[in-house]
């Protein structure tokens, strides 16, 4: 009965990911481990394998339009790749602990990173290019495949897209219009996830009942989300998720830190 | 522009056989779970499977080997879009790419090597 509970978190995780246009890893982690105590590396594990199902689903609309920039993508898979598969190896030698108090301030990150683009999309500051197709000029590349190194890096140490990092670099460092960064960073998620998925899978961190339930329920809720995308607001959405993902946060960090009878 | 077009619906479509053929398995998994009255728990959780039981198992439409399958087709598309992207240059004659396409699918297949071994 636990597996269908996974299944229907990993519907709401697949409608909410689609919906904000989140890979989902950042969600699967905090509720395999805090609702269903899975060890962290485990959870881990089965977040890749959603993020790629999640990115490979997403990666054939954003292809099929032309939004991404699959030159773009490949040259900077060199980077997370790399940065993945060394994450991944470090993860292995990590204490469980140490990993939640890591993925705690990830989530900080994240809250905090869409709380800013909120009050600037309100603002008015993001406008973005209107044609995402025009030509632009790829600016900075080494600093933008250090970013990426380093989203590589996250990504394969906590099991997330690294989408929150890669995203920014691409748009505010390298010049590209934010539709294409995201579409590319959609691209690239599932490449720098198998890269560490094989060292988890093989490490025997990939649960296959867990897995497997949690996947399907991923892929079946992405599919809703992008189907019911164009009625829904999502402005209310991203306030509710951003508070979640504060008080994910907090419950993360004093999981790692033994304290977690401070939050309930 | 006709070439260029030939890179996206490659791509496209390594993408879209990768993830219907893992879910289908993965659904079909299930349902033989369903069918054969064995709980998700009771089937062995961990992985990875031997070469040998794999096989074992999907001959024998188990539910294990099919999920198990469904799980690998999901990993290794990825690395089998990097395959085709790698030829869909080549066939472009855009060498500098190809070569960055090669870079990733060996990055990718030593990651392979390092997690097996």
């Amino acid at each position: 009965m636990e597996y269908v509970f996974m299944a229907l978190g990993g519907i709401v995780v697949g409608v909410f990911g689609s919906l904000l246009g989140l890979g989902g890893g950042i969600l699967i982690i905090p509720m395999l481990t805090l609702i269903f105590d899975v060890p962290i590396h485990t959870a881990i594990g089965t977040s890749f394998l959603c993020v790629i199902a999640t990115s490979t689903g997403a990666a054939t609309h954003y292809v099929q339009q032309k939004l991404t920039d699959i030159r773009l993508g490949m040259t900077l898979e060199l980077a997370t790749t790399l940065g993945a598969i060394m994450g991944g190896l470090i993860a292995g030698i990590l204490a469980r602990d140490t990993l939640s108090v890591i993925f705690s301030f990830v989530l900080f990150y994240t809250a905090g990173s869409m709380l800013l683009k909120r009050t600037s999309d309100e603002a008015g500051w993001a406008s973005d290019n209107p044609n995402p197709s025009e030509d632009y000029q790829v600016r900075r590349l080494p600093l933008g495949m250090g970013a990426s190194f380093f989203a590589g890096n996250v990504s394969g140490l906590l099991g997330i897209g690294g989408g929150v990092i890669k995203v920014p670099a691409m748009y505010l460092l390298m010049n590209v219009p934010l539709k294409v960064a995201t579409a590319t960073s959609n691209f690239m998620l599932g490449v720098t996830a198998s890269a560490s998925c094989f060292i988890y899978y093989f490490r025997g961190d990939v649960n296959l009942s867990i897995s497997g339930a949690t996947v399907v329920g991923v892929f079946l809720g992405a599919a809703f989300g992008s189907r019911i995308l164009r009625v829904v607001k999502t402005s209310m959405l991203k306030k509710i998720f951003i508070l979640v993902l504060f008080y994910l946060a907090l419950k993360m960090f004093f999981k790692g830190t033994d304290l977690h009878f401070l939050v309930f | 522009m006709k070439k260029e077009n030939l890179l996206y619906s490659n791509v496209n479509l390594i993408l879209r056989i990768g993830s219907y053929s893992a879910f289908v398995l993965l659904v079909l998994g299930l349902i033989l779970l369903w069918i054969t009255s064995q709980g998700l728990a009771q089937i062995s959780g961990q992985l990875p499977l031997s070469f040998r039981e794999l096989m074992l198992s999907l001959s024998r439409l188990k539910p294990q080997g099919v999920i198990n399958i469904g799980l690998l087709i999901l990993m290794f598309t990825p690395m089998l879009r990097v395959l085709i992207a790698l030829f869909s240059f080549l066939r472009l004659r855009d060498l500098r790419y190809a070569l960055i396409s090669l870079g990733v699918f060996l990055i990718l297949f030593s990651g392979l090597v390092v997690a097996v071994f």
